[in-house]
């Protein structure tokens, strides 16, 4: 079982069963602290009965920078993903999918035209999750992850960057159907 | 040093391009000439506020004080400092010399708020000030600063809320018993009623005005004030109020605050009020999702149908429509929004299993509570057919059928036919209303339903786990067992042997040997493996996990821990404990992925056995750092700064186990958190502005900071013998008073969760003592400060003036401070649960301490010895009784068992060794105290009394010395000759070991035949990952017996 609401600091004792999982990053506090601050329905966790976070979606709101505004790569308002996790135990029941949703919601509430984010191109199991939720690949960043993680050879991983339009762009203006041919440098990426 | 001083300040224009790179450059001798010679000529006092901030940052203590005489002088004067760019820097001078919070609102705070009430009308300057104050938590003049500017920009609605929220801030950081604190908190209480009360009561298309909440953290903010200021009914009327509820709350499209209303209904236990709007909100819901869902389909009907070309018109309306969404401006479609809003929020709530279990307790509570039930279930199914594609809403679904069916009146027959329906999977829930026949039942008929010859592999595998794990569960609760006729104690529901409750020594030996033997076989079945990795599926972990715990229990190890003796090993049958932990190393390897469950249980059982060195890279490979070190640090950090003084040997160069702690308290208290507060303040986050104001006292009162403080002086102190300067003034503990609210948030949820006696959590037994509490933490600051007190010493150059009056002096300071703190110590000692807490050398070292410190407090204005004498004899008794007891366990082992004993007692005491240590070490600095105190004046020889007390504190302590000397040296020589490995395989599994013991062949073996010791030995033996794992612990001992050779005692 589990209940879905806003994230709190005090969760941040009891995030153990997400973040003892090795996929999952254990930051800082400053940028836990500045989600929360910045965009509070935008942090949100799924709790058991016993108190456990069993997952958490962390996202924002931003565009690029005003003086941006003119460059291909400018990005208007939209909503990011910047981690979803959901703990081991409690995968395939469809906590992921409830979590972006949430986000999907806060993003329309804040008047977004789309919701983005970054996944390794090797990650099939996570492309496949998003593109099932209407996430399409916009365009690859070349090199984006400094590991290859299929290739340790190799001097980096490309990125999938993909997006799913928001209820303001009505149009379909900001999604691409063949965004794997478009690719762009780090560099590009805001 | 807070995050917004780290900067210097930036110069006002008027400065000149010399000054300005002078400034940059950070060259003081010119800046202060060139800033006195401007200040001469321009009479302006920007520029001695300059030259004063360029002094502070010389060495000598006259030009470092000077911008403090200057601030001193302006605030006798009541001169009105004006200029902000002249407070920027006087803020930087004075905090550049060691401004404290507590300083800050003499010094700056007033300055800050003269400033901003010279230019009401700048923004930013007002803004600066503000957060000046908030960082230094001077909320006064933040306060007077918010009112300011909220007069002056009535029409900015941020202004507004920051004023009610710094107002309400400031009130409760007052002293209950000061006047201004009922003042300010009603100011801010009936601001924010005005602000809501202001909103119109029917859903407008206007937009709100500024000063009326309009914004979900708005309202949260309201409610956070108004939950905490109200109590009771009070409180139970204000949520309801028909003019705002959570109702309304949905209708505003506030999720938030509607869950939040709720959850405070439930808590109040305001049952029939949360059944009338929960009723509501869930007919909303099932409303809502009916049109959504008829909205989905007449859309998906139009997508199948074919497309044809639209013409010109059609695609002109399209292209308005899709305007008009993009500028809602018209009433119509703000409304229209609205709607929209409450739609979602409405179905978002109605889908929350919280919703759903609150929803499902107060129709029990209502008169017909059948019917109310029935109609829950109703809601609940409807809802959940709109979310089928989630698999966690099917899943609710089944358990709030399953908790209706519990909650409803029940009939008169009982029938148990259904009983395994009735409870699959949910045996916590609900195994307190099962009776033990109904228990007993449902674990013999489990076995049917996975002996099937039909049953796939994987299905038999999970089955088999299931009902493993489940009998477990059940051999563990009271409810397996009924009073015994024939016994004292009581018969087992499921195996009938006689047993004491809560644990069937006949049902861990049986539910072992199945684990084992299920294991082994599993592992030999490459194709199911596979099977089950792909579907991240691990039964063969658990398996090991619920096995390897009851070879645990067998071995005797869940006793009281430490309560009676030096360690939970001390009697703990030695050879069932290695094979757990081989078992559970073995399957920790195998592993492509570790569990978190089995890696913290190896963690612990490493920690335990004293292969602390073992126990780090399987800690780190967890990944337990920043944010996580709070909750989970102790689960391996604590009580390591008294066993393994091996990893402080690199302390000087800031390496030490606890080194991360310290870094990350000081980072989260002085600069993240802080960074967080203004950017909440900046966002409008108002709820955030709290939540990050609560984190920074559970940060600066937390039982973890506490527990890293006193290992890291305990390692240190191991390692130097000298106990470090200024532990009494580390500006992490400074704040933190006796009687003080501490918080123990250590997360236990990493442990598996098997056990049906949350009484006795795994956890508890395979851990050196106690957890983490608030008195353990306070005893271990006063005896930290204590040694910090009696351990000071002057300065190599200070030569006073009169020595005999700093005597004095000293004596009037250490006197009523020892007092305090025995008096401290000895009540949380004489606390009736403090065995608790502590483990049998803990309660040793900290009645030494409270010992000590009553006699320094007693004795250096006592001008004789009786009445003393038995706070010496209670020292050197506890001494001598913790030589006693590590020195008894060796000698009651038999002649043949002497080895096993001397090597599991001696790696088993480390943590009851490093007490005795600790406790040597305060008597060894409390004498040389007293001899520099009362000893060195030959005008007032210390009198005879006294050097009697301190020749038999001396002994003692020399005594403790000798016998930690003696236990160091046989450490080292008992754990470093060769041949380890093959003995420690014997203990584990004897004549199999050896070869004394045929091992049978596979063949032959069948499940009745064979035994735990064989199944065991086949499956983890030398074959396998045995060897190297017996090689790490052996290699471990001699690090830790390494270690312990680096220590210094103190004589």
């Amino acid at each position: 079982m589990a209940t879905f609401r806003r994230f709190d600091p005090s969760d941040l004792d009891r995030i153990s069963k997400c973040n003892l999982d090795p996929l999952t990053e254990t930051y800082g506090l400053d940028f836990y602290l500045q989600y929360y601050a910045k965009w509070p329905s935008m942090f949100q966790v799924a709790e058991d009965d016993r108190g456990n976070i069993i997952g958490y979606i962390m996202g924002k709101l931003e565009s690029s920078p005003e003086y941006f505004r003119n460059y291909e790569h400018y990005l208007p308002w939209h909503a990011h993903i910047t981690a979803l996790t959901v703990a081991p135990e409690a995968r395939r029941m469809g906590i992921g999918r409830i979590l972006s949703e949430k986000l999907e919601i806060a993003a329309d509430n804040g008047d977004a035209w789309f919701m983005d984010l970054f996944v390794r191109k090797s990650n099939h199991r996570a492309i496949k999750f998003y593109e099932s939720m209407g996430y399409s690949v916009f365009r690859v960043v070349k090199d984006y992850y400094g590991e290859n993680v299929e290739d340790p050879s190799a001097g980096g991983e490309d990125a999938y960057d993909m997006r799913k339009p928001m209820k303001r762009d009505v149009k379909h203006e900001h999604i691409r159907e063949n965004g794997r041919d478009f690719e762009v440098e780090p560099e590009d990426v805001f | 040093m807070n995050g917004y001083r780290a900067h210097r300040p930036t110069l006002r224009d008027d400065c000149g391009m010399q000054l300005q790179r002078a400034w940059q450059d950070g060259l003081w001798a010119n800046i202060i000439n060139m800033a006195r010679s401007k200040a001469k000529t321009s009479k302006d006092s920007y520029f001695e506020a300059l030259e004063l901030a360029a002094r502070s940052q010389l060495d000598t203590p006259l030009d470092r004080q000077a911008a403090w005489q200057a601030v001193d002088k302006i605030i006798n004067d009541k001169v009105v400092v004006k200029d902000p760019a002249t407070a920027d820097l006087y803020d930087w001078a004075l905090v550049s010399t060691g401004m404290t919070s507590d300083q800050y609102p003499k010094y700056i705070g007033a300055m800050r708020v003269n400033v901003v009430k010279a230019n009401p009308k700048a923004k930013e300057i007002a803004k600066t000030s503000f957060f000046s104050c908030v960082a230094n938590s001077d909320w006064e003049h933040a306060q007077q600063i918010a009112a300011v500017m909220d007069k002056s920009f009535p029409a900015e609605r941020s202004f507004h809320f920051r004023n009610v929220i710094t107002t309400y801030i400031y009130a409760a950081s007052l002293d209950d018993n000061d006047v201004k604190k009922s003042m300010f908190r009603t100011l801010a209480l009936r601001q924010i009623e005005k602000a809501k009360t202001s909103r119109p009561q029917e859903s407008s298309s206007e937009p709100l005005p500024p000063r009326v909440i309009a914004t979900q953290d708005e309202m949260l903010l309201w409610l956070n004030m108004v939950i905490k200021e109200t109590k009771g009914d009070d409180l139970v009327k204000c949520l309801t109020d028909p003019s705002y509820n959570a109702l309304s709350a949905l209708k505003d499209g506030f999720e938030t605050v509607c869950s939040t209303m709720m959850d405070q209904l439930k808590e109040l236990g305001a049952w029939d009020e949360f059944y009338t709007i929960c009723k509501t909100i869930f007919e909303n819901g099932v409303a809502f999702w009916l049109v959504e869902d008829h909205e989905a389909k007449e859309k998906a009907k139009r997508d199948a149908q074919p497309k044809q070309e639209k013409s010109l018109e059609q695609k002109a309306a399209e292209l308005m429509a899709a305007m008009d969404r993009l500028n809602i401006t018209s009433p119509q479609d703000l409304l229209k929004a609205k709607r929209a809003a409450e739609s979602i929020a409405t179905r978002t709530i109605v889908k929350d299993w919280k919703m759903w279990e609150n929803f499902i307790i107060a129709a029990s509570k209502q008169p017909n509570a059948r019917k109310a039930l029935e109609e829950v279930e109703g809601f609940l199914t409807t809802i959940t057919e709109f979310g089928a594609q989630h698999p966690i809403y099917r899943t609710q679904l089944d358990m709030a059928k399953l908790i209706i069916a519990f909650e409803t009146p029940s009939e008169p027959e009982n029938d148990i036919t259904n009983l395994s329906a009735r409870v699959d999977g949910l045996m916590r829930r609900f195994f307190g209303l099962l009776s033990t026949d109904e228990v007993t039942s449902l674990v013999s008929r489990l076995p049917s339903l996975y002996s099937q010859s039909e049953e796939s592999q994987f299905r038999k595998i999970m089955l088999q786990t299931f009902h493993l794990r489940l009998r477990y569960f059940f051999t563990t609760s009271s409810k397996c067992y009924k009073p015994s006729s024939t016994y004292r104690g009581a018969t087992c529901g499921i195996c009938h042997s006689d047993s004491v409750p809560e644990r069937c020594d006949p049902c861990l030996k049986e539910i072992a040997k199945e684990c084992i033997w299920t294991w082994k076989a599993g592992l030999e079945n490459e194709a199911l493996l596979e099977q089950l990795k792909g579907v991240g599926a691990s039964p063969y972990t658990d398996l090991t996990i619920i096995g390897s715990v009851c070879l645990l229990k067998l071995a005797g190890l869940d006793g009281l821990w430490g309560r009676h003796d030096n360690s939970p090993l001390a009697w703990a049958d030695g050879k069932r404990v290695m094979q757990a932990i081989l078992w559970m190393d073995t399957q920790h390897h195998s592993q492509s992925i570790k569990r978190q469950d089995l890696s913290v249980l190896l963690v612990k059982l490493y920690v335990l056995i004293g292969a602390a060195s073992h126990a780090k890279p399987i800690w780190d490979s967890l990944e337990v750092k920043n944010v996580t070190l709070n909750c989970l640090g102790p689960l391996f950090a604590d009580r390591l700064g008294t066993m393994a003084p091996g990893l402080w040997q690199n302390h000087v160069h800031g390496n030490t186990p606890t080194s991360q702690y310290l870094y990350y308290y000081r980072s989260a208290i002085n600069k993240n958190i802080p960074n967080s507060l203004r950017l909440s303040f900046d966002n409008g986050s108002y709820a955030s502005i709290l939540g990050n104001l609560a984190t920074k006292a559970k940060h600066k009162q937390s039982c973890t900071l506490v527990m890293a403080l006193a290992d890291h002086y305990r390692g240190i102190r191991s390692v130097d013998g000298e106990v470090m300067q200024g532990t009494w003034q580390d500006e992490l503990a400074q704040h933190i008073k006796p009687g003080m609210r501490l918080y123990d948030t250590t997360d236990y949820g990493p442990f598996p969760n098997i056990e049906a006696n949350p009484v006795r959590p795994i956890q508890d037994f395979l851990s050196i003592g106690p957890g983490l509490s608030e008195d353990r933490a306070h005893l271990s600051l006063l005896s930290e400060r204590f040694l910090s007190l009696i351990a000071y010493k002057e300065p190599k150059d200070y030569r006073p003036g009169n020595a005999a009056l700093a005597k004095d002096r000293d004596r009037n300071v250490v006197t009523p401070a020892c007092q305090d703190m025995a008096e401290w110590m000895a009540t949380l000692l004489n606390g009736a649960d403090i065995r608790d807490k502590l483990t049998l050398p803990e309660v040793e070292y900290y009645s030494v301490v409270q010992a000590l410190a009553t006699y320094v407090g007693l004795s250096l204005t006592a001008s004789k010895g009786d009445g003393l004498d038995r706070f010496v004899e209670s020292i050197r008794c506890q001494l001598i009784n913790q030589v006693t007891r590590l020195t008894e366990r060796r000698k009651t082992a038999s002649e043949a068992d002497v080895t096993r004993v001397d090597v599991l007692h001696d790696v088993s005491a480390l943590h009851a060794n490093g007490m005795l240590r600790e406790s040597a070490l305060a008597t060894v600095h409390t004498i040389r105290y007293l001899e520099r105190a009362r000893g060195a004046d030959p005008k007032s020889p210390m009198p005879k009394w006294m050097k009697e007390h301190l020749s038999v504190l001396r002994e003692a302590a020399s005594t403790a010395n000798r016998r930690l000397k003696e236990y160091i040296e046989r450490l080292s020589t008992t754990v470093n000759p060769a041949g380890w490995a093959d003995r420690i395989a014997e203990w584990a599994f004897g004549d199999l070991a050896n070869g004394s013991r045929a091992v049978s062949d596979d063949a032959d073996e069948t499940y009745e035949n064979s035994d735990t010791d064989m199944l065991l030995y086949k499956a983890i033996g030398p074959k396998r990952n045995f060897t190297m794992a017996i090689d790490l612990i052996v290699h471990s001992w001699a690090e830790a017996a390494r270690g312990w050779s680096k220590v210094k005692l103190v004589e």
